[in-house]
């Protein structure tokens, strides 16, 4: 009896460990603008549209808002990925926005593929207020790509390297 | 000679222009403030003058800024500098962004053809072997003859591109795994001039009025700690700000303590800004910063 018992534990411990390969569920940081996507995904979950639940949306009044520094703050402390989505371009409630933004976050993607980051963890999206159905899109491609990089320990493996010195 | 030149434009300029100083090297290369015409006779321009100075005539220039006490702007007396090509782009991008005004500054431009690294045995920098801006492009006189200049080169940078995604982060870990932090690249940049930097939380003005709680608030996005990951992080958030702005004068990369070539980050900004946007860092009189700016048509081809 008991060897079946340990049998059926290691089988168990196999299996959970198989599953917590397969199943990497990334926590991906959104920042969503207040006037168009943050619409955008009330809209989405008003129409009972599914969408992954791996995002932790955190509303800002514009997409000019997001400083590079907000990205790499996240990236740091150990989200997957980081979405940035705003209005469309032409549409932003503060007329241009979003257009500061999509200049100087397309920088810093490009120097996080410099230093060696993925380019799929920082992703940005244009999303209005009337498109639910995009936004559950745009998070499912979103976490899709994340999942496929599997988790952000770069940021980990150094800080553990280093508290073990 | 350039010297004889530089010394009796220094002269003239402080007896006609009342100037508060001139800010240049002596002949061992170390920076020299000539506020009377004896001290100019000190100036000079050789290849062991390798401080960018425009750091120091910001500072100059702005402490002397302020109200008097009847609430009139105090007079500014213009600082006289000698700027050599790199330099000279540094400051034209503080004239271009108000920080100074072309009035307050009097510039004797040197054309320069590359100076040596004492550290290094006496070997030119690996800024000016191939320099595409030996000539002076803002200045009052000139103290000698231009030089020819050479095409910019992004080799270097190509070939980290070309590194797999794990090469480069490996590269950059055994970088800045060296980094102390000392923030010389940032307080020697002569574009970071904010008073209070989001990258030091050392640097946050403390006035009587600041309460405790305030202190220990305040933003905290780069820790102070010490190790690789915050070293990364710290390099990587200084680039954002110098985008666009970075004219690549290499003074971080030569002021570095523990001599990490940093200018391999900010080349990549630069060659990326101008592949991008089709922007060059203080190429004209008068440009409009990168970030200020927006466009409709700007690539959309990375958002979803």
């Amino acid at each position: 009896m008991s060897g079946s018992q340990a049998a059926g534990s290691t089988e168990q411990g196999a299996a959970s460990a198989e599953a917590a390969e397969k199943e990497f569920e990334p926590k991906i940081v959104a920042f969503l603008c207040n006037w168009c996507s943050y619409a955008g995904a009330d809209l989405a979950g008003v129409s009972r549209l599914q969408y992954p639940p791996n995002i932790r949306i955190i509303r800002v009044m514009c997409s000019g808002r997001i400083s590079p520094m907000l990205v790499l703050r996240a990236l740091k402390d150990g989200a997957d990925g980081v979405l940035v989505s705003g209005c469309h371009p032409g549409d932003c409630h503060y007329l241009k926005g979003n257009l500061y933004t999509r200049r100087n976050l397309q920088l810093l993607r490009s120097m996080l593929e410099y230093y060696g980051i993925e380019a799929d963890r920082f992703q940005m999206s244009w999303v209005s207020a009337s498109e639910g159905g995009k936004f559950a899109d745009v998070v499912k491609t979103a976490v899709e790509k994340v999942r496929k990089l599997g988790p952000n320990n770069k940021f980990k493996v150094i800080d553990s390297a280093d508290g073990g010195e | 000679m350039s010297d004889e030149k530089i010394r009796e434009e220094a002269k003239k300029a402080l007896r006609e222009r009342g100037l508060k100083c001139v800010i240049g090297w002596s002949a061992d290369g170390t920076p020299f403030f000539a506020e009377t015409e004896e001290d100019a006779d000190k100036l000079s321009f050789n290849e062991h003058c390798a401080n960018n100075l425009v750091t120091y005539l910001t500072q100059e220039v702005r402490s002397q800024r302020g109200k008097t006490r009847d609430g009139k702007d105090k007079i500014v007396k213009p600082v006289g500098i000698v700027v050599r090509g790199c330099d000279s782009k540094a400051l034209r991008l503080l004239l271009n962004e108000n920080i100074l005004s072309r009035s307050e500054v009097f510039i004797i431009g040197v054309p320069c053809t590359g100076v040596v690294d004492k550290r290094a045995g006496d070997v030119l920098y690996r800024k000016c072997v191939k320099c595409a801006m030996r000539n002076p492009v803002v200045y009052d006189v000139l103290a000698s003859d231009q030089v020819p200049e050479d095409e910019k080169d992004y080799s270097e940078v190509e070939a980290i591109e070309n590194m797999s995604p794990e090469e480069r982060w490996t590269f950059w870990e055994e970088i800045f795994a060296d980094c102390i932090r000392c923030h010389a690249c940032k307080r020697s940049c002569p574009v970071c001039y904010c008073d209070e930097c989001l990258l030091d939380p050392t640097d946050v003005a403390i006035r009587p009025d600041t309460t405790a709680d305030e202190k220990a608030h305040r933003p905290r996005w780069v820790e102070r700690s010490v190790n690789v990951r915050e070293n990364l992080v710290y390099h990587l958030a200084r680039m954002p700000h110098l985008a666009g702005r970075c004219v690549d004068c290499g003074e971080c990369e030569r002021v570095c303590p523990q001599r990490l070539p940093l200018r391999l980050l900010t080349a990549k900004l630069e060659k990326d800004v101008k592949k991008i946007f089709n922007y060059e860092a203080a190429c004209e009189d008068g440009q409009k910063p990168l970030i200020a700016m927006s466009k409709m048509e700007d690539e959309n081809e990375f958002i979803m």
